[in-house]
Parts: structure tokens; C-alpha cells; sequence
């Protein structure tokens, strides 16, 4: 184990730590509120990388500087997140004309976006270089409004049969509508970008980020490592300001603790969860965009997958719903991933241990289960 | 917990509650007939396709396919035992697939050589020699452990998730999964040598000498033995889940699905019924991956990754989850629909990357609108006749007695 122990690993945890607690507490806020595990969350922190580098230039620089693309990929991905909750989970929620209406728009607007992306982007990549992919394309874009309106109308109308109301687990059927979310997401960004690896052109990336700025022992710090840990720093300090003392912030609380109280209290439930899905989206956006600067490459369709697990796992691990469990979990998955050389084996055992020891985490408090 | 105390002696020995109790009752009558109707359409297929002059009816697509739906609707139903009747999400069903498979494998790949048993998977100086588990029936044994193998799986990775909340199951068995997937390709470089069972990224190729042997003949895809075999275990399979469903564990499984703290107060046991729902889930995913690796003939973990739990998944869930023929059509279906999705229909073709686009799509859309899916579980209360109410009403101290009794002719599961 002592070849584990190296100044270089721990400039590794330390920044997997960063990089983990900026994407689990995306999932404990949501979770700590609507009780969702919101598997689409690993998708946003693939999209942040995917809008930086749309910014930086896909194919060749525009000249912009990494630092300046991080903001429209906070601001796009904070829609994109927003959009996620309002084409799938709300319509789970509140069975209205209007949230159905959201749903059906948020869904086509996905798809517009992906295919309006493909027209006017590049053609390389397999679906629209095809004119009969784009058939498809177009024709899924088309129907799933169409049907989606008709089964909301014949439900109206009484067509689909009796809504079994809460026969089947209304909490079950969120969790899958979590995963199908994530799977189009995926797929969206697979259709459109290939499945290439890729990474930020150069001459986006400030020459000091490449070069050591201090030394851990004899391991050196790149600035793009510092710059991690600086802004995960200042990231997770502005949020505990922003739910500590800020009015938005005690109506996220509000809404954690008891969602009708806190309706009845003024609070407009729906548009805090919007917020929430917001931040989250934001800081995950953030992660994904220095992470990929850090390892240099990997941008891909894929690469949201195992961090939003293992983000998931350190959500659990310090206590889900509370953000500085989140935090904190995040450093410790980021640490034993790190010294144990990037496998996922540990960091997933050690969750499932902790389940067995403390069910409710590091931090989290007693509470009882209700069903 | 009604007033008077229960007599010593009843008055009169009741008489039973259910007089038409047995086949008549507990299955629908339409389902048998669709059921053997299937069966029949089934194994009749290669007939037909003999007397239509194919040279071997048991080799094709219709056939392949036939298979492969048979393997993935023992898989599904697996699943369903856990997340239909259960109410808890898995994700890493493909665990089982993957421990069912690889432990077969190994199982038809041990040979006695000169200095003892040994095995071929990354051993360069394998010298060869009688395979050990080549023996006519072996193979039932095996699918036999496989599936014990797989129960035990599921109990250890269930154990973890009895004192949580149930959707920590789902990130738990992902977990889970995951870390299989890893494992699996251990080399020697890592803390053990899996790869010496498993080969790794290569995978475990069944040669012909270590093909199992069933009425005489060495299983393969295209022959009869193989053929009913899977067949007969998809019968198995939804025998074994029916009768789950209807016995008190089911019952205790739904009263769980329904409300674990009011299960819970009524007197179920749920760790044990969870419990025994992950052992049986684990069983027949287990048989199911034995199955896979006779049918496939290679078993190469990297190519069950996750992905294969989300599709067993979407068909679960687009069947009914719950639903045992939901299940098996849910599946069905999607399958059906992957194939179709393959062809190039009238110049129009799906990037095979898109068809997970629309798995997802109709996970959201069944999910909004129709959540017990096409073919949901009938339910489970049938309306108690007023000669049964009577007899209920006489037995002090049941549920039934707590409930309302002014209901009694109406449905009671509402």
C-alpha cells in the first residue's frame, strides 16, 4: 500500500475530490427535496464540457479562452437542467394541462436543438450525414409531440382507462423516468457529436494552467489542478452562502423539509425545484469543464457516466439531501479513488460498507423512513 | 381483536372459502389458452419450417430470435420478481447474466488433465484432456448451481439495502454491477486473477469438446435440445414467478410494494420477504445467464455491461411492471422492436446508436401516462361473495373483519 501513498496521488484525490463534491451536490439538492435520484445529473456535467468546447471551437479554436466559456456553459447547462425537470419530472408531479404542456416542449426542444445543431453544425458525424437518418430524425421530433398530446388528451378524456393513481410507486415511476431521461440525453449527444474522444484545442487553455505553480512534496501542481480545487473551493463557499442566508436559499430548505408547509407558506414550490435542478446544473457544468481540462481530452458522450455514479456514491456516503455531506463525501470518494490508482471497485465498496454501518450516511441525520 | 373472545370449540366447522380454489380460480382461463396457444405456435416453429423444406428447422433467424426472446423473458421476469412485485428498483440486474454465465462457462470448461483439474482460460500450458462436466444431464446440474450461485449474489448485495430506504437499492445494485463489470477483467495484476476464469476482454469460447451434453447430443443453437430446453425453463420461469405471486409471499411482497411501515405494522417481515424476493430474482437471472452462455457459445463480460439492465429493464417496466404476461410481452415486444429497428425500411434507417434515444423516450412516456404499462397485473382482489362474506365475517380476528363490511359486495382492491 505504500506505493499507494505518493505526493502524486494525492494532487490526483484532491482533485477527483473537487470534481466529485461539485457534481454530488447537484444530486443531494435535488434529492434532498423531491427524493429523486436524478440520474440525468452525469449527463448535464457531459454537456458542460460539450458547450465549453462548442465555445472554444469543436473543429478549430475561435480564440475565445477557456475561462470565458466556462459562463455560457454554466448558463446552457442550468437550462438544460431546468429543462430535464420540466419535460420529465414535473409532469410526474403535478398532473396538469400545464406541466404536460412543458413536457412535450421541453422533449421537441431537445430534439430541435439536436437536429437544428446538426443542420447548421458540422456534417461529419452519422446522422445527418445520412439523408435517411435524417428521416428518422425528423419523424421522432415529430411524433413524440403528436403522441404525446393525444395520450394527454385521451387521459383527459378518460380514454387510457382509470389512472391507478399511487397502485404502482409513484416514486418508482420517477426513478425510471430519471433513467430514461439520462438515456436520451446520452443518445442526443452520441447521435450529434460521434463517439470520438475529445479535448479542448490549446490555444484555448492559458499557458499557465500546463505549468507547475507549486509543489506537493515532489509532485508538482499544475495550474489547471489549483484552479480546481480554488473554484470547487469558492463554488461550494458561495453555496453554503447562498442556502444559508439568502432568501432563495431558505425556500430550498423550506421545501426539503416539508413540501406543503412550505406551499402554504407563499412558496412557490415548483419554481425553487426549478432553481435547484439550476444551481446543480451549473456547478456540475463547471466540474466538467475543468475535469476535462485537467485529464486533457476525454470529452465524450460516455464520460458522464461513471462521475455521476461515483458523484452519486459520495452524495450517499455523507448523508443524502444534506449539501455538506455532499461535500465532504465527495473529497473522501475523491480520495480513495485517488490513492487506489482509478478504480471504481473501491469507492463503490466502501459506499455499500457505510450503507451497512450508518444507513444515513456520515452527516446525515436520524430520520425515519417513511414509505 | 374484536370484542368476544373466540370460542373454544367453533360451532360449526366452516366451510371453505373458496370452493372453485385450484386452476379455475387463482388463473385466468384466457391466459392459459393465449399461454399454451404460444407454447404451441412456438414449438411448432421449426416443424413447419422443416415441412417447408429448410434443411434444419432449428437453424435461422425465426428461431435465433425465439431463443434469444426466451433467454431475455427468463431474465425479465427474474427482474420482475423484484422490481414488479417488490417495488425496488434494480439496476444492475445484469449481475446475475453475468455470474450465471461466466460460472457456467467455467463449469463446462473444467477438464482432468494427467496432473489433475484444470482449466484453459489464460493458461498457455494447458495440456487438454476430458472435459468433466461433459456427461449427458450434466448440464442441468449446472444451470442448477448457477442459479444457487446467482440467489446467494442477491442476498449479499440485497443485504445492504434492508435498513435503508428503498431507492438506495437502485444505486446499491448499480454499484454492484459495476464493480462486477470491473472485477470480471481483473488480470494478474490486480489482487486476484479473475481473468483466469473469465479470459478477460477475450472472453470464455466454448470449443465443441466442452459443449454440454442433453439427450445425447452436444447443445447448440440450432439444435432441438437446446431448443426445449430454453423453452422449458421459460415455462419454469413464469410457473415459479405465478405461483410467487399468489402464494403469502407474494402477498407480503405487494403489501411491501404498497407501503413498507404499513407491511411492516401488519406483520410482515420485510427483511425476510425482501430477502427471499432478491434470492429468487438472483435464481432465475442466474439460470437465465446459463442459458445465455450455452446459446452464445462465448461468454466476454465487456459486452454485458449495464446497458443490458436498462433494456430487461424498459421491457419490465413497458409490459407492466408487476405483470407476469406484461413481462413476458413488454419484453417481447422490445426485442421485436430492436430487430425491426436493425432493417432499413423503406429508405428510411435508425442510426443503431438511436434506438436507447427511443427506449428512453418510452421509459418517460409510459411512465407519465400509463405507469402500470400495457398489460398491467390484474388485480389481485377478486369481490368477496356474500356466502364468503359471511364465512369472513364468522372468523373473529382477521383483517377482513377490521375492514368495512357495508363493501363487501363491492371490489375490495380499489
Amino acid at each position: 500500500m505504500a506505493d499507494l501513498l505518493t505526493p502524486e496521488n494525492l494532487v490526483n484525490a484532491l482533485s477527483l475530490g473537487a470534481l466529485y463534491a461539485l457534481i454530488a451536490v447537484g444530486y443531494t439538492m435535488v434529492y434532498g427535496i423531491i427524493k429523486l435520484i436524478n440520474f440525468a445529473h452525469g449527463e448535464i456535467y457531459m454537456l458542460g464540457a460539450f458547450w465549453a468546447l462548442l465555445v472554444v471551437g469543436m473543429e478549430q479554436a475561435t480564440g475565445i479562452n477557456l475561462f470565458v466559456a466556462i459562463v455560457p456553459a454554466m448558463l446552457l447547462c442550468a437550462a438544460v437542467g431546468m429543462t430535464v425537470d420540466w419535460s420529465a419530472y414535473l409532469s410526474l408531479r403535478r398532473r396538469l394541462p400545464l406541466a404536460d404542456g412543458l413536457s412535450i416542449g421541453g422533449l421537441t426542444l431537445l430534439g430541435v436543438g439536436a437536429i437544428f445543431y446538426k443542420l447548421t453544425g458540422d456534417t461529419t458525424h452519422a446522422w445527418y450525414s445520412e439523408a435517411a437518418h435524417g428521416v428518422f430524425g425528423w419523424s421522432i421530433v415529430a411524433l413524440v409531440p403528436v403522441v404525446m398530446l393525444a395520450l394527454s388528451i385521451g387521459e383527459k378524456g378518460g380514454m387510457l382507462g382509470r389512472s391507478l393513481g399511487r397502485v404502482s410507486s409513484d416514486r418508482l415511476s420517477a426513478l425510471i423516468t430519471a433513467i430514461g431521461m439520462s438515456l436520451i440525453l446520452q443518445t442526443l449527444a452520441q447521435l450529434v457529436w460521434g463517439a470520438d474522444y475529445r479535448a479542448f484545442p490549446q490555444e484555448s487553455i492559458p499557458a499557465w494552467m500546463n505549468e507547475p505553480s507549486f509543489h506537493l512534496g515532489d509532485a508538482p501542481v499544475l495550474g489547471k489542478e489549483l484552479t480546481m480545487w480554488v473554484v470547487a473551493l469558492a463554488m461550494m463557499a458561495g453555496l453554503h452562502l447562498l442556502v444559508s442566508r439568502t432568501k432563495i436559499g431558505t425556500a430550498m430548505r423550506a421545501c426539503s423539509m416539508d413540501q406543503e408547509t412550505a406551499a402554504l407558506m407563499g412558496i412557490s414550490v415548483d419554481r425553487v425545484i426549478a432553481f435547484t435542478f439550476l444551481i446543480g446544473s451549473g456547478m456540475a457544468a463547471v466540474a466538467g469543464v475543468l475535469y476535462s481540462v485537467k485529464v486533457g481530452g476525454n470529452i465524450s458522450f460516455r464520460m458522464g457516466y461513471y462521475p455521476g455514479l461515483l458523484a452519486f456514491a459520495a452524495a450517499v456516503l455523507g448523508g443524502i439531501g444534506n449539501i455538506r455531506g455532499a461535500m465532504l463525501g465527495g473529497v473522501l470518494i475523491g480520495f480513495l479513488q485517488g490513492f487506489t490508482g482509478g478504480t471504481f471497485t473501491i469507492p463503490f465498496l466502501v459506499m455499500i460498507l457505510v450503507l451497512l454501518v450508518l444507513p444515513r450516511g456520515i452527516l446525515g441525520e436520524p430520520q425515519a423512513t417513511r414509505a | 381483536m374484536s370484542d368476544a373472545p373466540p370460542p373454544k370449540t367453533p360451532a360449526a366447522p366452516l366451510p371453505p372459502l373458496h370452493p372453485r380454489a385450484g386452476l379455475g380460480r387463482y388463473a385466468n382461463r384466457l391466459d392459459l389458452i393465449l399461454g399454451a396457444a404460444a407454447l404451441l405456435i412456438v414449438a411448432l416453429i421449426p416443424e413447419v419450417r422443416e415441412a417447408l423444406g429448410v434443411k434444419n428447422g432449428y437453424r435461422g433467424t425465426v428461431p435465433n430470435i425465439v431463443l434469444f426472446l426466451g433467454i431475455y423473458t427468463v431474465l425479465a421476469l427474474g427482474l420482475n420478481v423484484v422490481v414488479g412485485f417488490t417495488g425496488l428498483l434494480d439496476l444492475g440486474y445484469v449481475t446475475f447474466l453475468v455470474t450465471g454465465a461466466v460460472f457456467t462457462s467455467f463449469m463446462l470448461s473444467l477438464t482432468r488433465t494427467e496432473t489433475g483439474i484444470d482449466w484453459p482460460m489464460a493458461n498457455p500450458e494447458f495440456a487438454g484432456g476430458e472435459p468433466v462436466m461433459a456427461w449427458n444431464g450434466a448440464i442441468l446440474l449446472i444451470l442448477l448451481g448457477a442459479g444457487v450461485l446467482c440467489a446467494l449474489v442477491g442476498l449479499l448485495r440485497g443485504i445492504p439495502t434492508l435498513r435503508v430506504r428503498g431507492d438506495y437499492y437502485a444505486i446499491v445494485t448499480l454499484g454492484f454491477a459495476e464493480i462486477v463489470y470491473e472485477v470480471a477483467l481483473w488480470d494478474d495484476s490486480n489482487l486476484l486473477n479473475v481473468s483466469r476464469i473469465t479470459n478477460g476482454a477475450f472472453g470464455v469460447n466454448l470449443s465443441d469438446s466442452h459443449r454440454p451434453t442433453l439427450f445425447g447430443a452436444k447443445l447448440y443453437y440450432d439444435t432441438w435440445q437446446l431448443y426445449f430446453l430454453i423453452i422449458a425453463v421459460v415455462v419454469g420461469a413464469f410457473l415459479m414467478t405465478h405461483h410467487l405471486n399468489r402464494s403469502r409471499i407474494g402477498r407480503a411482497l405487494a403489501a411491501i410494494r404498497l407501503d413498507e411501515t404499513a407491511a411492516q405494522a401488519c406483520g410482515v417481515n420485510v427483511a425476510k420477504h425482501k430477502m427471499i424476493a432478491f434470492a429468487v430474482s438472483g435464481f432465475i437471472g442466474g439460470v437465465g445467464g446459463g442459458l445465455y452462455a450455452i446459446w452464445n457459445g462465448t461468454v466476454a463480460v465487456k459486452g454485458l455491461d449495464v446497458w443490458q439492465s436498462v433494456l430487461i429493464l424498459c421491457g419490465v417496466v413497458l409490459g407492466g411492471m408487476g405483470s407476469i404476461r406484461g413481462t413476458a410481452v413488454g419484453i417481447a415486444g422490445l426485442m421485436c422492436l430492436g430487430e425491426v429497428l436493425r432493417e432499413d425500411i423503406g429508405g428510411v434507417s435508425v442510426p443503431p446508436e438511436a434506438r436507447f434515444l427511443i427506449y428512453g423516450l418510452l421509459l418517460i412516456i409510459v411512465m407519465r401516462f400509463r405507469p402500470q404499462g400495457i398489460l398491467p397485473a390484474v388485480r389481485r382482489g377478486t369481490p368477496v361473495t356474500a356466502a364468503e362474506h359471511e364465512v369472513l365475517t364468522r372468523q373473529a380476528s382477521t383483517l377482513y373483519t377490521l375492514g368495512r363490511p357495508q363493501d363487501a359486495n363491492r371490489e375490495t382492491d380499489r
